[in-house]
């Protein structure tokens, strides 16, 4: 890793605008976690299209080791409010609901600061219906050496 | 001190996988402090082999003589894990170390500017011999030239 990974909220991953998938858990493949532990800093989406109807997401974890249980990232909540240009997040606290509504502005991971540790495996998107548009940022720190987040 | 030291998280220290021992307080000896204070900024176990039941904390064992040995955190029962699951501590001493069958935790929740340690022993506390894990430290050191070193 560069010391410049260690910079801010370290190492940032964008997802392209696409539009919600109904997907069930552990979620639409977003994002996979490989070679180690991260810390994940940051997690923002920005609507591209309202979903001008009812949708519900939320995020969960399916770590590799078979072992391992799907974890939630945070509990499903409706962004049916939000239009174009509004931000969702989450906290970093696994029990909050995803942080939403129509808002333009959001507090990144404000009960996480200093991260969330990840086991490696797939981070998924919880969609319930096939309404809205949008794209994603992520940000992440290695925790293990040669530890990555890339799309799925 | 270099000043990339002071990014992030600080510096790392990785500890292999061990097989968990039985200690009582102070604990086995996992990280040595040295060279004045530093902050514990992170502090994660990964379990690589699935415990059963065992009530673990981590503590401090201070150089100094005189100063008592101080926890990290309280106890906690760290059975429910397999493999892949991850431990921690949130930084306040009143609370359990916070692990579970979940391969995601919270990094220092209660403590995001880090936990201030004075010179020492950072003991792993464990009253069975269940369990495997592997470690990742982060410090920053206060005191020019303090370090933490596995052991």
């Amino acid at each position: 890793m560069a010391w410049w990974d260690d910079l801010d909220l370290g190492v940032r991953v964008d997802r392209p605008a696409e539009i919600l998938t109904a997907t069930a858990t552990p979620g639409d493949p977003f994002f996979t976690i490989s070679g180690g532990m991260v810390l994940l800093t940051g997690l923002i989406g920005i609507i591209t299209t309202a979903p001008g109807g009812a949708q519900t997401i939320s995020f969960e974890l399916n770590p590799d080791v078979a072992a391992c249980a799907d974890v939630v990232l945070c509990t499903p909540t409706s962004i049916a409010a939000a239009t174009l240009g509004d931000v969702v997040t989450i906290s970093g606290d696994p029990t909050d609901p995803l942080i939403n509504g129509h808002l333009a502005s959001n507090l990144m991971m404000e009960d996480a600061p200093n991260g969330v540790a990840l086991a490696p495996g797939v981070l998924g998107c919880v969609i319930v219906n096939n309404v809205g548009w949008m794209r994603w940022v992520l940000w992440y720190k290695p925790a293990d050496t040669g530890a990555t987040v890339v799309l799925a | 001190m270099a000043w990339w030291e002071e990014l992030s998280l600080g510096i790392k220290v990785t500890k292999d996988a061990a097989a968990i021992a039985i200690d009582a307080s102070p604990g086995e000896p996992f990280f040595t402090v040295a060279g004045g204070w530093v902050r514990l900024t992170g502090l994660l176990g990964y379990c690589t082999v699935a415990p059963g039941a065992n009530n673990c904390q981590f503590c401090l064992a201070p150089d100094a003589v005189g100063a008592a040995v101080t926890v990290l955190s309280l106890a906690f029962d760290i059975d429910p894990a397999t493999e892949g699951d991850l431990l921690t501590i949130t930084g306040d001493p009143g609370v359990a170390m916070v692990g579970g069958h979940v391969a995601r935790q919270q990094m220092m929740a209660a403590a995001p500017a880090g936990v201030v340690l004075s010179p020492g022993v950072i003991g792993f506390i464990a009253d069975a011999a269940e369990g495997t894990y592997r470690w990742v430290l982060w410090y920053k050191p206060i005191d020019d030239g303090a370090t933490v070193t596995v052991i």
